[in-house]
């Protein structure tokens, strides 16, 4: 059986991921998050990993220059990311903000899986990403057997 | 790592809560038509000092949310405020009063010119099968100023 990208390149693999992240960067460059600090704490639900933050902490992740920071940061993860492909900082950091942008959207909200595959993609381009960084082998090697497709059919 | 993604994203779909797995969350589909009718949404209103009715678009004041996260959780802030009053439990709907307050106070900073002192959160009923366009409003829930 033949999986579908699997025998992908690694010019492809450069091409989705940049498409993810430009477009991670577009929506969350435009998308003024600091306006939900106005509403109360209260009416807060915090979902997935910032259900381990405690409620002390709330006022200051919900703070308008906190939110403003996530959104900042982001942006500049998923620039740099798109920029420099193989700078794993730049995709740990998208990893962990766009997480944080996307529960306080749903924190604020309803829970639903729109943009959860983007934010997946993200997960696996990162993954890999780490896998790649402690494999040994060089670049070369990678290319020869194929391993730039794992993330291409991961995320197909 | 395939098989850990792949398996993540099942294993979600069964988990019972999506509040532990996000962001690995139930996708819901629902093909085929709309079974409730007449169709009933939550919305909510400002009234000007001239007594006129300004309807309150959230999702321009909290364009994070999108007008679909908007209206979902209005009717679940609204909903729940309501059971709330209804079984005598103070705590939700002083809540929901809070955050009324703060879309209030959101709307007259934004849009200075539609100015609000009163928001009333109603029930609205229709038909779509009836082609009528007939709106049945009911007004649910109060908020006075100060904004």
């Amino acid at each position: 059986m033949k999986l579908l990208h699997s025998d992908a390149t690694e010019r492809a693999l450069y091409l989705v991921h940049g498409c993810v992240f430009v477009v991670w960067a577009a929506m969350v460059a435009v998308d003024p998050l600091h306006k939900l600090a106005v509403l109360p704490a209260a009416a807060f639900e915090p979902h997935g990993p910032l259900r381990f933050l405690p409620v002390e902490m709330y006022g200051f992740v919900l703070d308008a220059s906190t939110l403003t920071a996530v959104r900042i940061g982001a942006v500049v993860c998923c620039v740099a990311a798109v920029l420099r492909p193989r700078a794993l900082w730049a995709k740990l950091g998208a990893c962990a903000l766009l997480t944080t942008h996307q529960t306080i959207v749903r924190g604020f909200s309803v829970m639903n899986h729109a943009e959860i595959v983007a934010l997946q993609a993200v997960y696996v381009f990162t993954a890999f990403a780490l896998v790649e960084r402690f494999t040994p082998g060089d670049r070369g090697q990678a290319a020869s057997t194929g391993r730039a497709s794992y993330p291409l059919v991961t995320l197909t | 790592m395939l098989f850990v993604f792949a398996g993540t994203a099942v294993v979600a779909q069964f988990g019972g809560t999506e509040h532990l797995t996000f962001p690995f969350v139930v996708w819901r589909m629902f093909p085929g038509g709309i079974g409730a009718e007449p169709i009933r949404y939550i919305e909510l209103q400002g009234v000007r000092p001239s007594g006129e009715a300004v309807e309150m678009q959230g999702y321009l004041l909290f364009p994070s949310l999108h007008q679909n996260r908007y209206q979902n959780v209005l009717e679940k802030w609204t909903r729940r405020a309501l059971l709330a009053r209804q079984s005598g439990n103070t705590q939700h709907a002083e809540t929901f009063e809070e955050i009324m307050q703060a879309i209030g106070r959101a709307h007259n900073k934004e849009f200075p010119e539609q100015r609000v002192d009163r928001l009333a959160v109603s029930e609205i009923t229709l038909s779509i099968s009836e082609r009528t366009q007939k709106r049945e409003r009911r007004e649910l829930w109060t908020i006075e100023r100060p904004f």
